[in-house]
């Protein structure tokens, strides 16, 4: 039986209006929209580069970014190895496994805002769990997290890790349940200790998993608004301000949808520009099962 | 021929203008029965409940009027008015704020109440000052304040009590500040750490601003739009700079996690026995974060260039939206909301009328003894009000996303002791000015 050209294309027509209207529309609107000077209240103006000019020569765009970029930094590794090595115990099938998946899966379905008002509290420079703990030590002196302008932006890049490890965590166990069992087997045998399967064994087979999670990782790294309006709002100063939280400012606190726009896309740069050297060295150091 | 081309058009015609006069006809009816519908929106769902007596009763008395209320959060007020404004679909009422006000006013989104306010209200019945330094943006009236706020002093009575300080006199300047604040701060543990502080003070607008205008200071060169303190502004800000960190009668910020919530706390667990913050927290003095002891609010104390009391006081505002179709009945239902009774008001809030401020109502320790005890020494503020709101002031000076940004940062560490003061006015004036400059270039 011949089908008609179209027919094909009828199947695939749902999920591309929706891939237009949701995505690729608004990621266009957005594009052009950085070329204006649009507050909202008025109808925008063309003013070409002017926005991204502007931003290239502002020192605190420049200081946002290199947070931005640090927050990453301390966020992607976290997540690729401290869920690995969860999931590699929990993969070990000891007891309590479940609960333990429960537990270390409860903050990733807990809402960011009570994960955020928890997590102030225990930070808190006079009252908090963690200074009391100090104080109790002997620490007589202990930090302001959220308010020390050197340490706020780690705090929250240290929360927001903890309340995603657990989703990474489950990806991984999925990846380590598809190493064959016989390889562990043949290792033993061979007279291999733990520390050598895990090095030699887990963590080369679990490369492709491995790749996924720090591209996804990353780019769960550049969407930190709500832990941050929900920590610190940026601060100390702009201490702890992301570019996801900039834009927001200059989109909802000012109003500028133009400049807020260009902020948007200078974000999409980046995290393509980070994805595609991932994508570009992947094959040095991702294994696949051949 | 002709005559009956011009008896085919007057065929064609006359039904059309019967069609049109039924339809006038029609709309006249409808205007007789349908009641004009205004959209009327606010920024305190607190308060809808109040609001929306007070519209029921002016629908009693106007039937031929209904008020749609919406009663919206502060955080997504702003959002939501703007997106409605790009959508053309203002509200016709709503409230305005000062820090705002020039938004709107730059994208035509207010009507101009200029002769209204002229032509019907008078300057003895109003707190005018208000309002000129709120609403008055190049010479016209955009908004009218239907109760104002300002900064205070706030003060733990037992504290002094307790260790025999006298309180606040009425013209107490600041070395009668001094000397309580040194007065109440102690180490009550002897662990050599001070657990009791005289004063707590951190960057918050509210907390910090009243300081400079009771020095008659001003830290914006308002004709050429720049952040620019003048000398009696740096000697306030010098004078708030040593009370922590050369008299240390005021925590460093960062100790205690200063914020608008925190330095209600260290008042209400008598760990500051003074705090400045605005006029509006009375209710929750009273009500959510209940001072389980006696209080008091005071003006900010005299600097040593001191001229007359002037209140950091700014208006909460309504406005008409520029595109209303019903502006006359807007402005009327303004005109009903500013003479709301003093019960109306939320505690801490001044009636811009007047008769209302004035009331035995309002002076609810006289009329149901409520503390503070003096708080009609606000109303004396009223009449010498002043504000540092521009465009941008939100940005600028850190406030709701941005609060700790701006001038607050610089404030804040300064304080902390992590700047000193020459860096503090170096790097506030790049950032400051660099955002004033955005805003009116």
């Amino acid at each position: 039986m011949k089908y008609k050209w179209f027919v094909p294309y009828l199947f695939i027509l749902l999920a591309m209006i929706g891939l237009f209207v949701f995505r690729v529309g608004p990621l266009l609107f957005a594009g052009s929209m950085s070329f204006t000077d649009w507050s909202t209240f008025g109808s925008p103006t063309w003013v070409g580069l002017e926005n991204y000019t502007e931003f290239l020569k502002d020192s605190t765009f420049w200081k946002v970014v290199g947070q931005t970029l640090l927050f990453s930094l301390i966020f992607v590794p976290t997540i690729v190895f401290i869920s690995l090595i969860l999931a590699v115990l929990l993969n070990k099938g000891i007891r309590g496994t479940t609960v333990f998946r429960a537990i270390y899966f409860a903050p990733v379905i807990t809402s960011t805002i009570a994960v955020g008002i928890v997590w102030r509290w225990i930070f808190g420079a006079d009252i908090g769990l963690l200074n009391y703990l100090l104080r109790s030590i002997g620490i007589a002196d202990p930090p302001s997290w959220l308010s020390d302008r050197r340490l706020s932006l780690m705090v929250v890049a240290f929360v927001f890790a903890w309340k995603r490890i657990g989703y990474y965590m489950i990806i991984y166990l999925a990846g380590l349940q598809d190493i064959p069992r016989t390889l562990y087997e043949a290792a033993r045998i061979d007279g291999a200790g733990p520390f050598s399967l895990f090095r030699k064994i887990t963590v080369p087979l679990v490369t492709p998993t491995m790749f996924f999670i720090m591209i996804m990782a990353l780019v769960d790294s550049f969407k930190n608004f709500d832990i941050i309006y929900a920590m610190t709002r940026g601060g100390p100063g702009r201490a702890s301000t992301t570019l996801s939280y900039y834009i927001y400012l200059h989109a909802f606190e000012l109003f500028q949808m133009g400049q807020a726009a260009t902020l948007s896309m200078v974000l999409l740069i980046i995290v393509g520009t980070v994805s595609v050297v991932n994508f570009y060295y992947r094959s040095r150091w991702v294994h696949t099962q051949g | 021929m002709k005559k009956l081309l011009y008896l085919f058009f007057i065929s064609l015609i006359t039904p059309m203008l019967f069609a049109g006069g039924e339809e006038e006809k029609k709309a006249s009816d409808r205007t007789m029965q349908e009641p004009v519908v205004l959209e009327y929106w606010m920024w305190d769902p607190n308060f809808a409940q109040q609001e929306q007596a007070m519209i029921d009763r002016y629908e009693a008395s106007h039937p031929n009027v209904r008020i749609r209320l919406t009663a919206l959060d502060p955080k997504s007020y702003w959002t939501k008015l703007a997106t409605m404004a790009a959508a053309n679909k203002m509200p016709d009422v709503f409230n305005m704020h000062p820090n705002s006000v020039e938004d709107f006013v730059d994208q035509n989104a207010l009507l101009d109440l200029t002769d209204r306010i002229k032509n019907e209200f008078t300057p003895k019945e109003y707190f005018w000052s208000v309002m000129d330094s709120s609403f008055n943006v190049g010479g016209k009236y955009y908004s009218v304040p239907f109760a104002w706020v300002g900064s205070l002093i706030y003060y733990n009575k037992d504290l002094f009590d307790k260790y025999g300080v006298a309180y606040p006199s009425k013209g107490w300047d600041w070395n009668e500040f001094l000397d309580k604040a040194k007065a109440l701060t102690m180490d009550l543990t002897g662990d050599g750490r001070t657990d009791q502080w005289g004063y707590a003070v951190f960057s918050r607008y509210a907390v910090y601003d009243g300081w400079i205008l009771q020095n008659n200071g001003d830290y914006l060169n308002r004709k050429k739009r720049t952040w620019d303190p003048d000398q009696n502004a740096k000697e306030a800000i010098q004078f708030i700079y040593d009370l922590a960190n050369k008299y240390k009668v005021s925590p460093h910020p960062k100790s205690y996690d200063l914020d608008k919530k925190k330095i209600k706390v260290l008042f209400q667990q008598e760990t500051a026995a003074m705090i400045s913050e605005g006029s509006w927290n009375i209710k929750f003095m009273r009500e959510d974060l209940k001072a389980d002891f006696d209080w008091n609010i005071a003006y900010f104390p005299r600097g040593p260039h001191w001229k007359k009391d002037t209140m950091h006081a700014w208006a909460d505002g309504i406005a008409i939206s520029a595109t209303s179709k019903n502006p006359k009945a807007a402005w009327n239902f303004i005109k009903y909301i500013l003479q709301r009774p003093a019960d109306d008001y939320y505690p801490g809030k001044v009636p811009f009328y007047k008769k209302e401020a004035f009331s035995v109502a309002w002076d609810d320790f006289k009329s149901k003894g409520l503390p503070p005890e003096q708080k009609t020494i606000i109303l004396s503020y009223g009449e010498n009000a002043r504000h540092f709101y521009t465009k941008y002031w939100k940005f600028w000076r850190g406030y709701a996303s941005a609060e700790g940004a701006g001038l607050s940062e610089f404030i804040d560490a300064s304080l902390n002791g992590d700047i000193s003061l020459a860096r503090f006015y170096k790097d506030a004036n790049k950032e400051i000015n660099k955002i004033l400059n955005k805003a009116y270039r």
